[in-house]
C-alpha cells in the first residue's frame, strides 16, 4: 500500500518519509481510493496540536477511511504535542475526509485563496498556517464562513514559529458550502480563504450555429463528476423554461454516460435560438452549463455563394471579351500569323517552302 | 462554331503570356494543396457530426489526394478531346461541384463520394493540364517558373484559418458551399490557359541541352506516337523538318484539337485539305482515336526511370512530414514550437524550391543530376533524422529536409519533360502519376503501420531515407538508356533510309 502512496511523493521530491519534505509552496493532491490515510501528524482529537508540514499545501483525500484517533478526550488542552510519528486515527462518520491547507506570512499582500470542489457529502478539515514575525501568542486567531463569524469548532496551534489553526466542517448539503475565512492578528488581518463549490459544468464555448429545420445535439458535460440530475432550461434573457417538461417530439433529452446530458431538439425554428442551460444537481448543490444556440437561414450563406458565383461569371465574361477583342484587333492587322480551321499552314521561315510543293503532295496523297 | 485562332511562335515563350499561365497553375497549387490541408479540419467536424470512426473518415482525405494521382491517364485522354481549357474548367467545376453537394452529405461513404472522388478528379485535371501547359510555354526557364508556380503551396497556410472562421459562422455547410464558390474561380483563370503552337524553326531545336532523347527518325519509322495530344510541337515538326523529304508539310493546327501528323511513311491520308474540314477532321479523328492512349510509353526506359523515381520520392516525402509534429511532441517539444518547425519547413521549402529552379536553369549541368544529388542528400538527411533528439537539432533537420526536398521539387517537371521526349508530357505526367498513386495510397496506412510496429517515429524515417535512396538509383541509368535509344535511332535510320 505505502508503494502506491508514496512515489507521488517521491516525485515531487520527497522522500518516503511521510509528509515531512514535500517542496516548498507546491500544491500537491495525493488521492487515494480504498487506503488508509496515514496522516501521522493529524490527531483529530481535543489535542489541538497537529504539527503539520511546513509551507506545504496539501490535500490528502481518502474515501471509506475513518480517522480514528486513540484519543477521546475533546478537552482544550492548547498545546499538547502528539508524537509525530504516531498513526492515529479517529472513529467518526462514514464520511470522507479531505484536508486543505494554506499558507501565509506577515507581509503577504495577496490574498490566499484556495478552490475546493465537493461532489459527495464529505468532512472538510480547513488548515491556515501563519507565520508571524513577532510574537506567536499575541496573534489573534478568528474564522468566518462568508461574513459570519464562527464560533467554537477550531484548534489553534504554535508549533516552531508557525501557528497553524484547523476548522473543521461536516457538509451535508448546500448551506455548508460557501466561503470560510481564516484571519491572524488585529490591525493587520492576514486572510486565507477556502470556498467549497459544487464541481462545474461544461457547456460549449463557441456558439452553435444551425439552420432552419435542421436538427441539433446540445451537450453538458462534467469532467469528473456524477451529477444525481440533469435539467435544461432554455429561454432567452431572465426567463427560464424548463424544457421537455412536457415530454414532446421536438425535445428530446438523453444521456450516455452519467457525467454528460445531451438535448436535441428537432425542426429548429428562430424562436430556438438563444442560451440553453444545463442544470446538474448534487447532493451539495447545484451548477450549471451554457449552450449557445444559433439559428440561420439556409439564405444566408446562398447569399454570399451567390454573390461570389456572379462575380466568377463577370470574371470569366470579362476574359471572353478580351479575348474576342485582341483578336479581332489581330485579325485584320495580321494574316501571316493567323490560322484558321482546315487553313494551311505555310512554313514560310528559314526553310523556304512554297506553296506548289505541298498541293503535289496533297495530290500524291490524295490518290494512295 | 466559333472560329479558333492560334498564335504560333517560333520558339518557346519562356515569358510574356506564359507568365498567365503560372499565374493560373499558382492558383492551382493553392487551391489543389489546400483542399488536402483543410481537409484536416473537416476531418474533425464529419468526425463529430456522421460519428465515424478515424479510420473511415481518413479515407474521404485518401481518395481526394490519391485520385489526384490516379486519374493521370485519363486526364490525358480527355484533354485529347476536349482540350485544355476545357479539361481544366471541367476540373473546375467537378471540385466546386462535389464541394457544393458535400453540403448535404448525410453520412460518410456519402462524403467520400463527392468530398473524395469528385474533388480529387477534378483536382487531377486541373493539376496535370497547367502543368502541361507550362511545359508548354517555358523551356528555357521551366524549373524557375514552375518553382515559383509551386510556391502557391506556401500560402496554403492562409486556408486553414479560414476555413476554421468559415465553420464559425456558417457551420460546416455553409462553410463547403462557400469553399465551392470561392473554387469556382479557378474556372475562370483556367481560361487564361490559351493554346500555343510552337514551329520549331531549325535542328538546333533537336540538340536542345535539355533534351535527353532523340527524336526524328524514330517518329518516322513508325513510332506509336500519339498523334492526337498536343506534343512538344518542336520535337515533331524537328522530325518533318529534318528529313526533308517533305519539305512542305503543312499543318492545319486548330485551338483545341491540334493534330500533328504522324511521320509515318504508312499513314498519308493526313495531309492538308483546304476545303475539306470535315473529311480531314474525320480522317484525323479516326486515326486519333486509334491513338487515345500512348502505350508506347511502356516501350520508353526513360519512363520506367522516371516513374520508379517519382513513385518512392513521393512515398518517402510524405512520412516525414506527416509525422514531424508527432515526433517533436514524443520528444517533449511543446505544440506552439512544433507548429514554428511546419511553419519554417513550408517556408523554407519554398524558397529553395526557387532557389534550385532557377540553377537549374542556368543548365550548367543536365537539370536530373541535380535531381539526383537532392534525392541522395534528403535520403541522407533522414538517415540521420533519428539523431535529432532536441529542439535544434530537429530544426536543423527540418531546414535541411526542406531545403533538399524544396530542390527535388521544383525539378520533377523540367526532368520529366527532358526524358518525356517523343511522347506527349501529357501521358508520361498522366502515366507516372497513375503508378505515384498507389505510392500515396499506400502512404498514410503505412506510416501509421510503421508507427504502430516500432512504437517509435524512427523507423519510419529510416524507411523514408532508404526510399529516397532507392529513388535516385534509378537516375543513375540515364546514360544508360540514352545510349540504348541512340543506338536504336541509328538502326532506324538506316530501315527509313532503306524504305527511302
Amino acid at each position: 500500500m505505502s508503494k502506491q502512496v508514496w512515489p507521488y511523493l517521491i516525485h515531487h521530491g520527497g522522500k518516503a518519509a511521510p509528509f515531512k519534505s514535500l517542496p516548498v509552496q507546491e500544491e500537491m493532491m495525493t488521492k487515494y481510493s480504498n487506503l488508509s490515510l496515514e496522516s501521522h501528524n493529524i490527531s483529530v482529537t481535543a489535542a489541538p496540536f497537529t504539527s503539520l508540514p511546513v509551507q506545504e499545501e496539501m490535500m490528502t483525500k481518502s474515501s471509506n477511511l475513518s480517522l480514528e484517533s486513540h484519543s477521546i478526550s475533546m478537552t482544550a488542552a492548547p498545546f499538547t504535542s502528539l508524537p509525530v510519528q504516531e498513526e492515529m486515527m479517529t472513529k467518526s462518520s462514514n464520511l470522507s475526509l479531505e484536508s486543505h491547507s494554506i499558507s501565509m506570512t506577515e507581509h503577504s499582500n495577496m490574498p490566499v485563496e484556495k478552490n475546493i470542489t465537493l461532489e459527495r457529502p464529505s468532512n472538510v478539515e480547513l488548515i491556515c498556517q501563519f507565520t508571524p514575525s513577532g510574537d506567536l501568542n499575541s496573534v489573534n486567531v478568528t474564522w468566518k464562513k462568508g461574513d459570519k463569524l464562527l464560533e467554537g469548532n477550531y484548534l489553534v496551534n504554535a508549533t516552531g514559529g508557525i501557528l497553524y489553526t484547523q476548522h473543521r466542517v461536516a457538509v451535508i448539503n448546500s448551506k455548508q458550502m460557501g466561503s470560510y475565512s481564516c484571519f491572524f492578528g488585529e490591525k493587520k488581518q492576514q486572510r486565507g480563504t477556502f470556498n467549497l463549490k459544487v464541481p462545474e459544468i461544461n457547456g460549449q464555448n463557441k456558439p452553435l450555429i444551425t439552420y432552419l429545420g435542421d436538427s441539433v445535439v446540445l451537450m453538458c458535460k462534467c469532467q469528473d463528476c456524477l451529477p444525481l440530475n440533469w435539467t435544461w432550461y432554455g429561454g432567452n434573457g431572465s426567463v427560464q423554461v424548463p424544457i421537455g417538461v412536457p415530454v414532446n417530439d421536438k425535445y428530446v433529452i438523453s444521456g450516455k454516460h452519467a457525467n454528460e446530458t445531451r438535448l436535441k431538439i428537432t425542426q429548429l425554428s428562430e424562436d430556438d435560438q438563444g442560451t440553453y442551460l444545463c442544470h446538474a444537481i448534487f447532493e451539495l448543490g447545484e451548477s450549471e452549463g451554457h449552450v449557445k444556440l444559433v439559428v440561420l437561414s439556409y439564405l444566408v450563406p446562398l447569399k454570399v455563394f451567390c454573390a461570389i458565383a456572379a462575380e466568377v461569371v463577370l470574371l470569366v465574361a470579362a476574359i471572353l471579351l478580351f479575348e474576342m477583342y485582341t483578336q479581332k484587333k489581330k485579325k485584320p492587322s495580321d494574316d501571316g500569323k493567323e490560322f484558321e480551321q482546315g487553313e494551311q499552314l505555310k512554313l514560310d521561315d528559314s526553310n523556304g517552302i512554297e506553296n506548289s510543293g505541298p498541293r503535289h503532295r496533297k495530290n500524291e496523297s490524295v490518290g494512295q | 462554331m466559333l472560329k479558333r485562332k492560334v498564335q504560333p511562335y517560333k520558339k518557346t515563350l519562356d515569358g510574356g503570356w506564359g507568365w498567365m499561365v503560372i499565374f493560373h497553375f499558382f492558383l492551382v497549387n493553392v487551391f489543389v494543396m489546400g483542399m488536402t490541408k483543410t481537409f484536416a479540419i473537416f476531418f474533425v467536424v464529419f468526425q463529430e457530426e456522421f460519428e465515424g470512426t478515424s479510420e473511415q473518415t481518413g479515407w474521404i482525405g485518401s481518395i481526394m489526394s490519391s485520385l489526384r494521382f490516379f486519374a493521370g491517364p485519363l486526364v490525358a485522354v480527355i484533354c485529347d478531346i476536349t482540350g485544355e481549357k476545357t479539361a481544366s474548367s471541367l476540373g473546375a467545376f467537378l471540385v466546386a461541384g462535389g464541394y457544393l453537394i458535400s453540403s448535404w452529405a448525410t453520412s460518410i461513404p456519402f462524403l467520400c463520394v463527392t468530398m473524395g472522388f469528385l474533388p480529387g478528379l477534378g483536382s487531377a485535371f486541373l493539376y496535370q493540364v497547367a502543368a502541361v501547359v507550362t511545359t508548354k510555354y517555358f523551356k528555357k526557364r521551366l524549373a524557375l517558373s514552375t518553382a515559383i508556380a509551386r510556391s502557391g503551396m506556401g500560402l496554403t497556410f492562409l486556408l486553414a484559418p479560414f476555413t476554421k472562421v468559415l465553420i464559425d459562422l456558417y457551420d460546416w455547410t455553409g462553410a463547403l458551399i462557400l469553399l465551392g464558390a470561392i473554387i469556382l474561380h479557378l474556372v475562370p483563370s483556367s481560361m487564361l490557359l490559351r493554346p500555343i503552337h510552337i514551329k520549331s524553326t531549325s535542328d538546333s531545336d533537336i540538340k536542345d541541352e535539355s533534351s535527353l532523347s532523340p527524336t526524328g527518325p524514330e517518329a518516322a519509322c513508325g513510332t506509336e506516337t500519339s498523334c492526337c495530344n498536343e506534343i512538344q510541337e518542336s520535337a515533331i515538326e524537328d522530325s518533318i523538318m529534318q528529313k526533308e523529304r517533305r519539305p512542305g508539310i503543312s499543318l492545319t493546327v486548330s485551338q483545341n484539337q491540334s493534330k500533328e501528323f504522324n511521320n509515318e511513311y504508312n499513314r498519308n491520308g493526313l495531309f492538308r485539305k483546304t476545303n475539306e474540314e470535315t473529311y480531314w477532321k474525320k480522317t484525323t479523328s479516326r486515326s486519333c482515336k486509334q491513338k487515345l492512349f500512348d502505350f508506347s510509353l511502356f516501350k520508353n526506359p526513360f519512363f520506367y526511370i522516371f516513374t520508379w523515381s517519382f513513385v518512392l520520392s513521393q512515398l518517402a516525402y510524405f512520412i516525414p512530414t506527416f509525422h514531424l509534429v508527432a515526433r517533436a511532441k514524443t520528444l517533449g517539444i511543446n505544440i506552439m514550437d512544433a507548429s514554428y518547425l511546419v511553419s519554417v519547413a513550408g517556408i523554407i521549402e519554398t524558397v529553395s524550391q526557387i532557389i534550385s529552379g532557377w540553377v537549374a536553369d542556368q543548365n550548367w549541368i543536365k537539370k536530373y543530376h541535380y535531381h539526383k544529388s537532392y534525392l541522395i542528400l534528403c535520403g541522407i538527411t533522414n538517415l540521420l533524422a533519428p539523431l535529432a533528439t532536441t529542439f535544434p537539432l530537429l530544426m536543423t533537420y527540418t531546414i535541411s529536409f526542406a531545403v533538399f526536398s524544396g530542390g527535388y521539387l521544383a525539378l520533377i517537371l523540367p526532368v520529366l519533360v527532358d526524358l518525356s521526349g517523343n511522347s506527349t508530357v501529357q501521358s508520361f505526367l498522366g502515366l507516372a502519376s497513375f503508378f505515384a498513386g498507389m505510392a500515396v495510397l499506400s502512404g498514410p496506412p503505412l506510416a501509421g503501420w510503421l508507427y504502430d510496429y516500432t512504437q517509435t517515429y524512427t523507423g519510419s524515417y529510416y524507411f523514408s531515407g532508404t526510399c529516397y535512396l532507392l529513388s535516385s538509383v534509378s537516375l543513375f541509368f540515364i546514360p544508360l538508356a540514352e545510349r540504348w535509344k541512340n543506338s536504336l535511332r541509328t538502326k532506324r535510320e538506316d530501315c527509313s533510309q532503306v524504305r527511302a
